[in-house]
């Protein structure tokens, strides 16, 4: 879609007609369970304005409108949609490549036409190139212009049922029923293109020497050509169940509009598409509130399967609530409640509620979970943010536990705290987790996956937690034998549960693997990462029982686990190879890298400064 | 003193310790790390051959140890260690357990690594086959009439025998994986050298192996004497039309391709489907319904993902699958794998193992700390 973005950007002027006022628009909420097909699924159309929106201008809201407000604007009244500044363009390199206004990030589509067409070229060359040896001003510029066309598209939703603002000649005005619309004009548009053919014929290609009115037909003509050629490609609105029985696929009203003779049903919905709009168009609120409820009814009598209900609710009140941004803000709380425990005078009474507030934050984060298990109607760990939002609850419910069970604060705050840094390294490593996305086949199967993915990423909640009691334990000074000891039994526990849960979860990959692909172990990256973990622990256990690993190395070895699963989970993806490549980030490595070093500095302080003070005792 | 040469029971002492597995680790884990990123720069076949299905890797000059040697020195240690010197205690159950888990899923790879053969096999739906084919292996197969005279693999080209065969055969080129250039654009191109059928329009260049070995395309140049129609031929993988000539009045078949092997039943493909999601060209799902012949008996069976099939020592999974205009083939990989069963086995030994140990090192109290 990109590689047409110019000629769709010429026909703006195209666009249907304004509509009367701006202000007092009838309210978007009765639209918003209207069900829409969008990235494999069935969701309510306020996701879908959600997901967009974010999408365009990394914003909930613009201004004053809602999302769901915008996308109706955005469809139904596009001349006023094209005015409002939704685009954001952050590289200040693509803004200037695409001469945009200095000091501002915000575009509308106005703004951005002129830049559009004149990188247009750049992108297109850019396409052709492989994503990995995109520079971060390229991938920019391509994502401005990806961001331009999915507006148009959007905006041209329905270009084919509203009335177009354009002049017709008065012989084919008076041979359509209603207003100048593209679907209106498909009835005389084969006698239209067939009188266009005839003038060139006649008077050649040159408009000069065309009449008034022949001048006016052809340009109808070229306009509808244009529509055609656009309309056929705007597939991104799929509203419209298809028109045969037993079919997923959903279908766009351009799809429905160039389809009209398959489907009398889908034709139905169309005129009821058009009838909201005009009633958006006319401010009537009464009209539009009984319209958007008999389209929604309608819809689920015409879907092949039945749409969702509860899972919408569930979605919406999913994405209203902004379960990630206060799951993290709820661990910050208690990270710090619990590292004030620790010690001080008001010590004994958080320690009284930090564990309830632990407990009901761990709830509420297993809810977010589920919710997400619930809507995606698949198990919970699929993507990498997902194994981020699992390893984390399982670190934080490992520090409840021996909290509870040996009143251990410390192993309290290392949990959440462990949890706080995983929830905040999410949107780096997946900043589109909560799009709540469809999986590919490979990893949209069976027991052996679930359980496999689980029980590694459980592994995974272990090592972290584990590492981060041994940085306490080495930290801690002379005088706190006691409550060395106390962190070096729980971390040799942790580390045992840790093998447990990894080794076993990487065995089971493989059965996984060998029902998959019919073989245990292919040497694949992802595989290689996991066994890593594996024989790192079983390394560090062996020179523990050897006694080779004294136990302040015995902890910072055990820190370490950190480095490891962070270069197992995260950094396999970086090579972008492998029998199952999914889940592949870029740009990560420097970051990941950093954390590496940084680690590795501090481990290091923290075992040295261990020894000295061992020496001097 | 002239010192002693280790007696066996040295040598025993020291595969049977448990520092050997302490020492196996570093080199292992710095295998596993330098074999992975190689597969960045390698691809991921090359890369398992050089450093996972090996038993040396050259570092420059240097022979260091691969795969088989550690994972070969780190099984007989677990295996002679669980034999001669497990603590058969209540409190080490677990260890020697998992111990043993261990060892069966090393026994495994074994097992696996002697006897498993993965192939595949390419059925157009309506079609039925008895055959599967090497994904890497290619031979250039010899036939008199209908019967197969000879059979070379093209790994050992160079020393390829022609001497039983009636007529002469010279390769003049041979290449794993090669780019097909039209012959007269060629630099050593000289029209009065007798090239025969498409080597009269197509010549060979050598391009780099493609990491998916099924991908390549493999071809030779051959020069064929002593028959009616002598001159320079070429054979290459997927070639629509054998090398066909006579010689004494016979007629002769060369053709090169993916090594074949014959299955003891065959299988017809009646209908492959492909699931997306909806509105999108992201595949959900995909299945072959297919019917499995052996001799007068027949039945169905639906292979998808996650739900191969297995009969007579054969697992065909769903794997692939190939589009065109009117046409719809399914890609089945098929294993023959004798050492199947013991990564199952190992995993489920090896996690009671490990349960138990977790769990009486939860019980005991101080005793426990490192």
């Amino acid at each position: 879609m990109i590689k047409m973005l110019h000629v769709f950007l010429l026909l703006c002027v195209l666009l249907p007609m304004n509509a009367h006022a701006q202000n007092d628009k009838p309210g978007s909420s009765v639209l918003q369970n209207i069900p829409v097909q969008h990235e494999g699924r069935l969701k309510p159309l306020d996701s879908f304005a959600q997901i967009h929106l974010e999408q365009l201008s990394s914003q909930t809201s613009i201004g004053e409108l809602s999302a769901m407000d915008w996308l109706a604007l955005t469809l139904f009244d596009p001349q006023n949609a094209a005015l409002i500044k939704v685009i954001r363009i952050e590289n200040e390199n693509v803004r200037h490549k695409m001469q945009l206004p200095d000091g501002q990030e915000f575009f509308n589509l106005e703004d951005l036409s002129k830049g559009v067409q004149q990188t247009q070229a750049d992108v297109i060359t850019l396409l052709e190139k492989p994503a990995n040896t995109l520079s971060e001003d390229e991938k920019a510029l391509i994502s401005a212009h990806e961001k331009a066309a999915t507006l148009i598209a959007l905006m041209r939703s329905f270009s084919g049922t509203l009335p177009l603002n354009i002049q017709l000649p008065e012989k084919y005005a008076a041979q359509i029923a209603g207003p100048p619309s593209f679907m209106n004009l498909m009835e005389i548009e084969e006698k239209l293109q067939e009188d266009v053919k005839a003038i060139v014929l006649q008077k050649g290609a040159n408009p000069a020497n065309f009449s008034p009115e022949e001048a006016a037909t052809a340009e109808t003509g070229y306009n509808l050509q244009t529509l055609r050629m656009a309309g056929q490609t705007n597939k991104l609105l799929r509203v419209i169940p298809a028109a045969e029985e037993n079919n997923e696929q959903w279908v766009s009203p351009w799809m429905a509009v160039l389809n009209r003779e398959d489907s009398q049903a889908a034709e139905f919905l169309l005129s009821m598409w058009s009838d909201l709009a005009q009633s958006y168009r006319d401010n009537d609120t009464e009209q539009w509130d009984i319209i958007a409820s008999e389209l929604l009814t309608e819809t689920k009598l015409q879907a092949a399967t039945t749409i969702p209900e509860k899972r919408f609710a569930i979605e919406r009140i999913y994405r209203t609530a902004k379960p990630y941004l206060w799951i993290t803000l709820l661990y910050t709380a208690i990270s710090i409640m619990a590292l004030f425990s620790l010690k001080g005078s008001i010590a004994p009474a958080l320690n009284k509620i930090s564990a309830p507030l632990t407990g009901a934050t761990i709830i509420a984060h297993a809810s977010v979970i589920a919710a997400r298990i619930y809507i995606l109607d698949r198990p919970p760990v699929g993507t990498l943010y997902e194994s981020i939002l699992f390893v984390s609850v399982i670190a934080a419910l490992a520090g409840l536990i021996m909290h509870i069970k040996k009143s251990n604060p410390l192993a309290l705050f290392a949990g959440t705290f462990s949890a706080l840094l995983l929830l905040l390294s999410a949107p780096f490593f997946e900043p589109d987790g909560d799009n709540l996305e469809v999986l590919v086949a490979v990893l949209n199967t069976g027991f052996w996956l679930t359980t496999h993915v689980l029980i590694i990423t459980a592994g995974y909640g272990l090592c972290v937690i584990a590492a981060v009691l041994a940085h306490a334990a080495l930290a801690l000074k002379p005088e706190q034998a006691a409550l060395r000891m106390t962190l070096q039994n729980n971390v040799y526990k942790l580390s045992l549960f840790a093998l447990l849960f990894t080794a076993v979860g990487t065995v089971l990959g493989g059965i996984w693997a060998d029902q998959s692909w019919g073989r245990f172990w292919g040497w694949d990256p992802k595989e290689n990462g996991a066994l890593l973990i594996v024989l790192w622990l079983i390394w560090v256990q062996h020179g523990r029982v050897s006694n080779r690993f004294k136990p302040p190395m015995f902890l910072a070895l055990i820190a370490c686990l950190n480095i490891v699963v962070a270069v197992s989970w995260f950094g396999v993806n970086l090579l972008n190879v492998g029998l199952h490549s999914y889940g592949f980030t870029s740009g990560m490595a420097e970051a990941l890298l950093t954390f590496c070093v940084l680690e590795t500095l501090l481990i290091s302080a923290l075992y040295w400064r261990h020894k000295k003070q061992q020496v001097a005792a | 003193m002239e010192k002693q040469p280790p007696s066996a029971k040295k040598l025993l002492n020291t595969l049977v310790d448990a520092d050997m597995v302490f020492w196996i680790m570093p080199p292992l884990m710095i295998l596993l790390i330098t074999g992975t990123l190689a597969q960045r720069w390698l691809g991921l076949w090359p890369a398992i051959d050089q450093y996972f299905s090996t038993f040396i890797i050259w570092a420059g000059p240097v022979p260091l140890p691969g795969a088989y040697i550690l994972l070969g020195v780190l099984s007989i240690n677990l295996l002679l260690k669980f034999l001669f010197k497990s603590d058969w205690k209540w409190e080490k159950s677990g260890i020697a357990l998992t111990h043993l888990g261990a060892i069966v899923l090393l026994l495994g790879g074994l097992v696996t690594a002697m006897t498993a053969r993965e192939t595949y096999m390419l059925i157009p739906e309506g079609d039925s086959t008895p055959y599967t084919y090497s994904y890497s292996q290619r031979d250039l197969l010899v036939f008199q009439g209908d019967d197969l005279l000879a059979r070379y693999d093209f790994e050992d080209n160079k020393n390829w025998n022609f001497e039983k065969l009636p007529f002469g055969i010279d390769v003049q080129y041979a290449c794993a994986n090669c780019e097909i250039l039209r012959r007269a654009e060629t630099e050593n191109y000289d029209e009065t050298l007798p090239y025969q059928s498409m080597a009269q329009f197509m010549a060979f260049k050598e391009k780099p192996l493609d990491p998916q070995p099924e991908t390549n395309l493999t071809g030779v140049q051959l020069n064929i004497t002593g028959t009616s129609q002598d001159g320079i031929y070429m054979a290459f993988d997927g070639m629509p039309k054998p090398i066909e000539f006579e010689h004494d009045g016979q007629p002769y078949l060369i053709m090169l391709g993916k090594a074949q092997y014959p299955l003891p039943f065959e299988i017809e493909l009646q209908d492959f489907v492909e699931e997306r999601y909806g509105g999108t060209d992201m595949a959900k799902s995909y299945h072959s319904d297919v019917v499995v012949r052996d001799g007068d008996v027949e039945w169905p069976y639906r292979i998808e993902m996650n739900q191969p099939l297995t009969y007579r020592g054969y697992t065909f999974f769903q794997s692939s699958f190939e589009k065109g205009q009117g046409f719809e083939a399914t890609i089945l990989a098929v294993v023959e794998n004798k050492g199947r069963l013991f990564p199952y086995i190992g995993t489920a030994i090896m996690t009671l193992g490990l349960l138990l140990h977790c769990f009486i090192a939860l019980g005991r109290k101080r005793k426990a700390q490192p």
